[in-house]
C-alpha cells in the first residue's frame, strides 16, 4: 500500500512549477508519475501501453503547466489528463485493430492525418467536459474517486464504509454526466 | 541494447515539454519587443540609443518570459503600462509643435522631459497599485517596472538621458506611490 498521498503538497508543487519555479518539478514528477502508471495500468490493462499514457498524460501536463488554475484540484486535473489519454489508446487499438481485420487497407498503411486531428480535438472537448463534470461533485466524493483510483492510504475510512460512499460518488458522477452529455 | 527507464524517459520529456513551453513563451516575448519597436521607429525619430533599448526591451522579455509566474505577468503588465510613455510624446508634439521638435535633436525639451515624467508617473502609480494585489507583488512590481521602462524609453530615451530619465524616474516614484496607497488601503 502506498504512502498518504499529501494532496495540499502536490497542489502546491504544481501551483509553483506553473510559477516558474524548476525546483518544484522533481518532487511534483515523483508523487504524480506512480500514481498516473497505477491508474492507466488500471484503466487499459497493458502496462506498456499504460507506461505510454502515463508518459504522454505527464508531458501534457508539464507543457501546460504555466496553465494551471490554483483554485482546482491538481490531482483530478492530472488523472483526467491520463483518463483521455487511455481512451485515446483504446480507440487506437480499436481502430488499428479494425483496419488489421479489413481486406480492403493494405497491412502497415499510415493512419489518416485528418482522423487524428479530429481525435486530438474530440480529445480535448472530453477532458474538459470531465474536468467540468468532476466539478461539479462535493468535495467529499472528488476524494473518494481519487483514493480508489489512486489506491492511496485510507485506513482512516472502514472498508464497507468506503465502498458505500464510491458507489455513491460514482452514482452521482454518472447522473451528473448523463445530464450534461446524455451518454456514458 | 538495454531498454531505456520509463520513468526517467518520462522525466526527462515532461522537463523537456516543461522547457518548450517557457521557451515558446520566451520567444513570444522577443516578437513583442519587435513589435514595440516597429511601433516606435514609426513614431519617433531613431537613433542608436532606440536599437539598444530595443535590444535590451527584448532580452528582458525574453528572459522575464522564460522564467514565468509573477515575472512573466510583471513583464506584460510592464509593456502595456510602458504604452503611454512610448505613444504621449508623439501625441504632445502632434499637438503642440505639427509634429515636430526642434530642440530634440540637441536633447531632451523640457516639454519632452515633462511628458515622459507624467506618464511614467501616472503608469507607475497603477503598476505598485496592482503589484500589491498579485500573489508575489516583489517579482511582478520588479519586472513590470523594468518592462514599462524600457517600452518607454522606446520614445523618451531617443531624446537622450533626461527623457530616459523622465520614464525611469517617473515609473519608479509612481510605483512607490500607488505601492504605499495599495497597501495602506488594503491593511486599512
Amino acid at each position: 500500500m502506498t504512502a498518504a498521498l499529501d494532496r495540499a503538497a502536490l497542489d502546491r508543487w504544481m501551483a509553483a512549477a506553473g510559477d516558474g519555479d524548476r525546483a518544484a518539478l522533481a518532487p511534483l514528477f515523483q508523487a504524480l508519475w506512480p500514481i498516473l502508471v497505477r491508474y492507466a495500468v488500471r484503466m487499459v490493462g497493458d502496462p506498456g501501453v499504460a507506461e505510454d499514457c502515463a508518459q504522454d498524460a505527464i508531458v501534457q501536463l508539464f507543457g501546460q503547466l504555466e496553465h494551471y488554475d490554483r483554485e482546482r484540484d491538481a490531482l483530478t486535473w492530472a488523472l483526467t489528463l491520463v483518463t483521455w489519454q487511455c481512451r485515446t489508446a483504446r480507440r487506437r487499438n480499436k481502430r488499428r485493430a479494425g483496419l488489421e481485420l479489413d481486406p480492403r487497407v493494405p497491412a502497415g498503411a499510415a493512419p489518416d492525418p485528418a482522423v487524428d486531428g479530429a481525435s486530438a480535438l474530440e480529445h480535448r472537448d472530453l477532458v474538459r467536459a470531465a474536468v467540468a463534470t468532476l466539478e461539479t461533485l462535493g468535495a467529499r466524493d472528488v476524494e473518494t474517486i481519487t483514493l480508489a483510483v489512486t489506491e492511496t492510504d485510507r485506513a482512516a475510512v472502514a472498508p464497507a464504509t468506503f465502498r458505500k460512499r464510491l458507489e455513491r460518488a460514482l452514482a452521482r458522477l454518472r447522473t451528473s454526466w448523463r445530464s450534461r452529455h446524455g451518454t456514458l | 541494447m538495454a531498454p531505456s527507464d520509463p520513468t526517467a524517459t518520462a522525466r526527462r520529456r515532461a522537463r523537456f515539454a516543461y522547457e518548450v513551453a517557457h521557451a515558446s513563451t520566451a520567444l513570444r516575448g522577443v516578437a513583442l519587443a519587435g513589435g514595440l519597436a516597429v511601433l516606435a521607429l514609426g513614431l519617433h525619430r531613431t537613433s542608436q540609443a532606440t536599437w539598444i533599448v530595443a535590444g535590451a526591451l527584448a532580452v528582458a522579455l525574453a528572459a522575464l518570459g522564460w522564467r514565468g509566474g509573477a515575472w512573466r505577468r510583471g513583464a506584460l503588465a510592464g509593456v502595456i503600462a510602458g504604452l503611454p510613455p512610448l505613444i504621449a510624446p508623439s501625441l504632445v508634439f502632434a499637438l503642440s509643435n505639427g509634429g515636430h521638435c526642434a530642440m530634440c535633436e540637441d536633447g531632451a525639451s523640457l516639454t519632452c522631459l515633462f511628458t515622459c515624467l507624467g506618464t511614467g508617473s501616472l503608469v507607475g502609480v497603477v503598476v505598485g497599485a496592482h503589484a500589491v494585489a498579485d500573489r508575489a507583488p516583489g517579482p511582478f512590481a520588479s519586472a513590470a517596472i523594468a518592462s514599462a521602462a524600457l517600452t518607454g524609453m522606446l520614445a523618451c530615451g531617443t531624446t537622450g538621458i533626461g527623457g530616459a530619465l523622465g520614464v525611469v524616474v517617473g515609473l519608479m516614484a509612481g510605483g512607490v506611490t500607488g505601492w504605499v496607497v495599495a497597501m495602506r488601503a488594503a491593511h486599512a
